[in-house]
C-alpha cells in the first residue's frame, strides 16, 4: 500500500483506493487525526477527537478488507454533529447541560455507518441543541469557516460544515430543523442534503423540535452525501416519524442524464422576500444557465413568501423547542448560553391556538409547495443572502430577525440539497440550494451532482 | 433587532413577569430584557399567520394511528381425544 495519503480526498475516491488497495483505512485514518491536530485548534471544529476509537476501528476496517468485505464506507474516515448519541463516548449537544452525558447506545444513523465499516473521528461543533449562533458563554468555543477563519460557518452543524470544508473528516451527519445542514453547507462550500422528513431515521438524535428536525449527510461533493444516504436511509419503526418506502440506491441514480428535467426558478425569493448581494444574483444567474446547458427546462417558478414559511417554523421551533427543555430551564438557566435563552424561551409565551395556528398553516404551505411541484422537478433559490459574514458580527439578540430561505423546505417538508455555486470576488463560497418534491430525493441529489459536475467548484479547497 | 409589525399583540413587563412565574421561571433584570425583545419578535410572527381556514379542513391535524396488524394465519383446530365409548346407548 501507499505511504502518503492525498492531503483531501473525497468519500468516493478514498473507498476506490481502499478498495484497490492502494490505501490502507489504518493510514487514511492516522493522517486524518494528524490533519485535525494540527488544524483545529484554529477552527474548533471538533469538540472531542477520539483517536484511540477511530485506530481501533480503521483496524477492524482493514481486517475486514483482508477477509474480503467490501463496501463504500469501508475504513471511511468521519465525524458526527455532537447531538448524535454515541455508545460510551460523550454527547453534549455544545452544551454545560450535558456536559457529563455519556450514551449506552448509538443514535440509529451512527449504528448503521458503523455497521457499514465507517471510522469514527470524533464529535463536532454545533449551535448549543443546535439552536441560535455562536456563543462565547459555552464550554467549548464556536466553530471558524475555514476559508476565513474570521468569519462565521454558518449553523447549527458549525462543526461539520468546518471540518468537511477543511478535509479533517470525509464526510460528517448534521441535523436541520430550520437550514441548519444546509446553511453551513453555503458559507463552507460544501454539499449539505437534508432529507425528506421520514427518510432518516432520528433515533438518538437530540431533537430541537421534533415536527421539523431532520437528520442528513453533509460531504465535500453531492456523490459524497449520496454514499452516506445510501447507508442512513431506512425505515426504523422506532422513530415514529420514519416512513417504511421502498428505498433507491441514491449513488447509482447519480448520471442520469438532466434533459427535459423542470427546474423552477424562485427568482422572488432572491430578488425580493430575502434580498441577496449582486455576487449571489450573478450566482443564480449562472447557476439556471448551467442547468439549461444540461438539458434542463429553466422558468420561473413562485411560491408563497418566505415570510410566511418563516413565521410557521420559527413559531414551531420556539413552542417545541421551549417544551423539550422547560424542565431544565426551571432548575439551570444560567447554565444555558444567552443565545439560546433568547431563541428558546419565548416559546414559554406561545399559546396552544398559536402553536396550533402555525400546524394548521404549515398544511396549507406544503399544499401549496407540492402544487408547485407538480409543474417543477426542482425548484432553485439562493440559500443566503451573501457569503459568511464576519464571525464579530453575529449578535446573540438578533433573534428571528433576519428571513431564512432554507426553513421553507423545512415547512414544507421536502428534500433540499445546498452545493456551492460559486465563489466571490473575495475567494468565499456561495450556495445553491435546490429542493424537490417529498421523496423525490434522488432527483435533487442528481441535479447537484450534475451541477458540481459541470463547474469548477469542487477543485478549489481552502488554505488553512 | 427588527421592530414588530404594527398588529403586534402588545403585553406589559408586569403581564409577562406573570406568565413567566407560572411557567416556574425565575428571570434577572437582564434575561427578562431579552425575553421582552425575544417576544416582540415571536408575537410579531404569529400575527402574520392567517387564521381563516375552514373548521371542517382540520379533520385530524398530525395523529397517525398504525395499521392494523396483519391477522394472524387461522390456527389449525386441534383435535380432540375422542371420548370413550363405554358402551351403546340404551
Amino acid at each position: 500500500m501507499k505511504k502518503s495519503v492525498p492531503p483531501f480526498l473525497t468519500i468516493a475516491e478514498a473507498s476506490r483506493l481502499i478498495a484497490e488497495r492502494a490505501l490502507s483505512p489504518v493510514e487514511l485514518t492516522r493522517a486524518l487525526l494528524k490533519r485535525i491536530e494540527a488544524a483545529n485548534p484554529g477552527l474548533n471544529a471538533y469538540v472531542l477527537v477520539t483517536a484511540k476509537h477511530a485506530m481501533a476501528a480503521a483496524r477492524a476496517a482493514e481486517k475486514a478488507l483482508a477477509a474480503g468485505q467490501s463496501g463504500p464506507l469501508l475504513g471511511i474516515p468521519l465525524a458526527y454533529k455532537d447531538i448524535y448519541e454515541t455508545a460510551g463516548v460523550r454527547t453534549t449537544a455544545h452544551s454545560k447541560i450535558l456536559i457529563d452525558n455519556v450514551p449506552k447506545q448509538d443514535a440509529e444513523t451512527v449504528r448503521r455507518l458503523h455497521a457499514a465499516g465507517a471510522v469514527m473521528l470524533g464529535k463536532l461543533a454545533t449551535h448549543e441543541f443546535a439552536i441560535g449562533g455562536p456563543a462565547t458563554d459555552l464550554p467549548w468555543p464556536p466553530a471558524r469557516n475555514p476559508w476565513d477563519t474570521r468569519r462565521f460557518t454558518g449553523g447549527s452543524s458549525s462543526g461539520s460544515g468546518a471540518a468537511v470544508a477543511a478535509g479533517i473528516a470525509l464526510g460528517a451527519l448534521g441535523s436541520d430543523t430550520g437550514g441548519s445542514i444546509r446553511l453551513p453547507a453555503a458559507f463552507c462550500g460544501i454539499a449539505g442534503f437534508k432529507p425528506t422528513p421520514g427518510l432518516v431515521s432520528r433515533r438518538g438524535v437530540i431533537p430541537l423540535a421534533p415536527s421539523l428536525d431532520t437528520a442528513g449527510p453533509m460531504a465535500w461533493t453531492t456523490e459524497d452525501c449520496a454514499i452516506l444516504l445510501d447507508a442512513i436511509a431506512g425505515h426504523d419503526p422506532a422513530d415514529p416519524a420514519s416512513v417504511s418506502v421502498p428505498l433507491p440506491s441514491f449513488t447509482q441514480g447519480l448520471n442520469a442524464p438532466l434533459k427535459g428535467l423542470r427546474v423552477g426558478v424562485l427568482r422572488r425569493f432572491y430578488e425580493h422576500d430575502a434580498p441577496v448581494s449582486p455576487e449571489m444574483r450573478r450566482m443564480m444567474t449562472d447557476a439556471s444557465a448551467t442547468l439549461r446547458d444540461l438539458g434542463c427546462i429553466v422558468e420561473e417558478a413562485r411560491l408563497p413568501a418566505v415570510q410566511d414559511f418563516n413565521a410557521v417554523g420559527r413559531v414551531i421551533i420556539s413552542a417545541e423547542a421551549y417544551a423539550l427543555h422547560e424542565a431544565t430551564l426551571r432548575t439551570r438557566l444560567a447554565d444555558y448560553s444567552r443565545v439560546f435563552r433568547i431563541r428558546v424561551l419565548a416559546g414559554a409565551l406561545v399559546r396552544a391556538a398559536d402553536y396550533i395556528g402555525a400546524q394548521r398553516r404549515r398544511t396549507d404551505l406544503i399544499a401549496a409547495t407540492r402544487e408547485v411541484l407538480r409543474k417543477f422537478d426542482v425548484l432553485i433559490c439562493a440559500p443566503t443572502a451573501d457569503v459568511a459574514p464576519p464571525l464579530a458580527e453575529q449578535r446573540p439578540d438578533d433573534g428571528f430577525a433576519r428571513p431564512l430561505v432554507t426553513t421553507v423546505a423545512n415547512v414544507a417538508a421536502v428534500p433540499s440539497l445546498v452545493v456551492c455555486g460559486g465563489f466571490n470576488a473575495a475567494g468565499l463560497p456561495m450556495g445553491l440550494e435546490i429542493m424537490g418534491a417529498q421523496w423525490n430525493d434522488a432527483t435533487v441529489l442528481r441535479v447537484g451532482h450534475h451541477f458540481e459536475r459541470a463547474t469548477t467548484t469542487r477543485e478549489r479547497r481552502p488554505v488553512l | 433587532m427588527l421592530a414588530p409589525p404594527a398588529n403586534t399583540p402588545t403585553i406589559s413587563p408586569a403581564e409577562m413577569q406573570i406568565l413567566i412565574s407560572r411557567a416556574g421561571l425565575a428571570l434577572n433584570p437582564g434575561q427578562m430584557a431579552d425575553l421582552v425583545l425575544a417576544w416582540r419578535q415571536v408575537a410579531g410572527l404569529i400575527a402574520t399567520i392567517p387564521r381563516d381556514r375552514p373548521l371542517v379542513d382540520d379533520m385530524a391535524l398530525v395523529f397517525r394511528p398504525n395499521p392494523p396488524a396483519e391477522p394472524e394465519p387461522e390456527a389449525k383446530p386441534v383435535a380432540r381425544p375422542r371420548a370413550k365409548r363405554v358402551g351403546k346407548p340404551a
